[in-house]
């Protein structure tokens, strides 16, 4: 039934069929050179200035010591890695071809190791010495035209560990299957032809029945459309849907609850660009929507209205009576992703603008209303305790600011419950860029928080990179174990252990 | 409509049309032997609206470079499709969202901002010889 009303859907969109094939063609458009960073980066562009080549495995001990739980575990992160070609450098974060540092974690220590994923793009430019296509907020000179998303798959965004290997993924094409233990690039991910190519979220969530959801964002076709995608444990498709939008938006993750998916749109309109990125056209006057999607019927069950916002995160969500508690990074305009994240080596829009901040939405199912409770600190890259997803919970993780941090950038861990209002942090000093931390629950404990929290930062000022082991309800005590390498790594996005 | 006009043994297929230019067709970018390629040409918005192809082309890929005649073409604006068929299904396969997973180009090789339109991929053929290539990776 669902795959007839999907044809049905299908056709709507086949209309247009060598149409929607050249909406990817939306990034490419006449070309400006980008200029070439070679002197005068601020150190604290570090994060950002990328690598070259592949990072071969390298040992570094502990400082404190590691729980035994961890010992064996392999933590790995996703990033945009190359960001400058034959001179060209991509101006928007977004742009650098993935790359994926894999932790090994010992007792006495990690052995890190990082590569290139081999994408299409990236076999392809690396053979021609230079960057082919424009990226999604990037322009570069002589661009090819780009036949569909996958051209430009740069599976840069998250990972997800999937029947023994990792999922690399981007948003708006396939992920590539890597190999855990030698991060080598074992091709696409087969959805199968009508899957192939299509969109898919960088945020797939497992749901307690070891399903796995996920959307893809189509709007780029011209169409508003998400699919919605559902998966077995084993990564194979159990259902699909093509489920239209009220408006254009862009939508980068959904929270899941125990009965719905729910996507929050910002009021960020279609508009002429010369990349996708600016064909976003922020409607503050418009306000947001959040639409509440039945898991069951995949229908479109409530939708609401409330103040413009912009969101990339979502933390834990849950049903309470007539309720939906939606946990999420909430910045009050677009501008980290237009402008900030579009022109990432401006040093002064990094710092200046207004950050996401840990809030909580509660959306009526009745009476379609959705107030909004703001939390006191900057956030973004929300975590929790997966035990208790869909489940009323209290505690939300993340990168954060330190009160003393002369800039608004996230320098910090920080642990939020959201029922006292109170929060501790561990700050990394001013010259740190702090990334996506981890929960893993400890064993044999059953209390919400009890658990580890893992992450990576960067410390511009030493050019260093490094790991951070916390014992969660302690972070304010600062690492359990912590190592730094000798190296610096780039910034990058979603990580996972495994 | 479409199969009518694909003379899968002529590799120049003559109009009806009483005089004008031959036009040549490059096609570049072939990356594997396999399949068919398909040269679709439109003459008006009309025509590529509703699919109806003016002149069309079928011929296997035996090379990685392919040359199509279109003789005694009319003057006038013309637009063109070219895709390789891989799998011999006799379509351009596409994904759920329309977008072809097989290799194909327009006219003007452009990067489009939108909907393919014949105004993008128009291309005038007078009373002499014209050559345009088109690239499908």
């Amino acid at each position: 039934m669902l795959r007839r009303e999907f044809l049905k859907k299908s056709t709507y969109l086949g209309t247009c069929a060598i149409i929607a094939s050249q909406c990817p063609a939306v990034f490419g458009a006449n070309a400006k050179p980008q200029p070439s960073h070679s002197s005068a980066i601020q150190s604290s562009f570090l994060g950002w200035q990328g690598v070259t080549d592949n990072i071969d495995p390298h040992f570094e001990p502990w400082q404190g010591e590691l729980p035994v739980q961890l010992q064996g575990m392999t933590f790995f992160r996703n990033g945009p890695g190359m960001q400058e070609r034959a001179g060209q450098r991509y101006s928007h974060w977004f742009d650098g071809d993935g790359f994926v540092n894999q932790f090994k974690f010992s007792q006495h220590g990690v052995t890190h190791q990082g590569k290139f994923t081999q994408t299409q793009k990236f076999v392809e430019e690396s053979k021609a010495g230079r960057f082919l296509y424009n990226g999604a907020g990037s322009i570069i000179t002589n661009a090819k035209p780009a036949k569909n998303t996958q051209v430009f798959n740069t599976a840069n965004t998250a990972l997800l560990p999937m029947a023994g290997e990792l999922w690399a993924m981007w948003e708006a094409g396939t992920p590539y299957r890597l190999d855990q233990e030698t991060l080598a690039t074992k091709g696409q991910v087969d959805f199968g032809s009508e899957l192939n190519g299509v969109p898919f979220s960088a945020h797939p969530h497992a749901d307690s029945d070891g399903t796995i959801w996920n959307f893809g964002d189509i709007s780029f076709t011209g169409k508003p459309c998400i699919v919605v995608y559902q998966l077995t444990a084993q990564g194979g498709i159990k259902r699909y849907k093509l489920l239209p939008l009220p408006h254009h938006s862009y939508i980068h993750d959904f929270a899941v609850t125990e009965q719905y998916l729910i996507f929050y749109l910002p009021p960020m309109l279609q508009q002429l660009g010369e990349t996708y990125i600016e064909r976003f056209k922020w409607q503050k006057q418009l306000g947001s929507r959040v639409l509440v999607v039945d898991k069951h019927s995949l229908q479109v069950v409530n939708q609401m209205e409330l103040e413009a916002g912009f969101v990339f995160h979502f933390g834990n969500s849950w049903q309470q009576n007539n309720e939906l508690v939606v946990n999420l990074c909430l910045y009050p305009d677009a501008t980290v992703m237009t402008d900030v994240m579009a022109n990432i080596d401006n040093h002064q829009n990094r710092i200046a603008h207004e950050p996401a901040k840990a809030a909580q939405l509660r959306l009526n199912l009745v009476t379609n209303k959705v107030s909004i409770n703001w939390a006191e600190p900057y956030m973004e890259f929300l975590q929790f305790d997966k035990r208790f997803a869909a489940k009323s919970s209290a505690l939300q993780y993340g990168v954060g600011i330190s009160k003393n941090n002369p800039h608004k950038e996230f320098n910090a861990i920080t642990r939020l419950n959201t029922q006292s209002g109170q929060s501790q942090s561990y700050s990394f000093g001013d010259t740190a860029h702090v990334e996506e931390p981890l929960f893993i629950a400890k064993t044999n404990s059953n209390r919400e928080g009890q658990g580890y929290i893992i992450n990576t930062w960067l410390d511009y000022g030493s050019a260093k990179s490094g790991v951070a082991v916390f014992d969660a309800e302690k972070i304010g005590q600062g690492p359990l174990a912590s190592m730094q390498l000798p190296y610096h790594l780039p910034l990058g996005f979603h990580g996972a252990i495994v | 409509m479409f199969k009518k006009l694909v003379f899968t043994s002529a590799f120049a297929i003559s109009s009806l049309a009483a005089q004008a230019a031959e036009l040549t067709v490059d096609i570049a970018g072939i990356t594997q032997l396999e399949g068919d390629i398909y040269v679709v040409l439109y003459d008006s918005v009309s025509a590529m609206e509703s699919n109806k192809a003016t002149l069309a082309y079928k011929g296997a890929v035996t090379k990685l470079q392919t040359t199509v005649t279109f003789s005694d073409l009319s003057a006038g604006d013309y637009a063109i499709l070219a895709y390789q068929d891989l799998d011999n299904n006799q379509k351009l396969n596409r994904n759920m969202i329309g977008i072809p997973n097989e290799p194909y180009g327009f006219s003007n090789n452009p990067r489009l901002m939108g909907p393919p339109s014949f105004d993008k991929l128009r291309f005038a053929v007078g009373d002499v010889d014209h050559t345009i290539q088109i690239s499908i990776d």
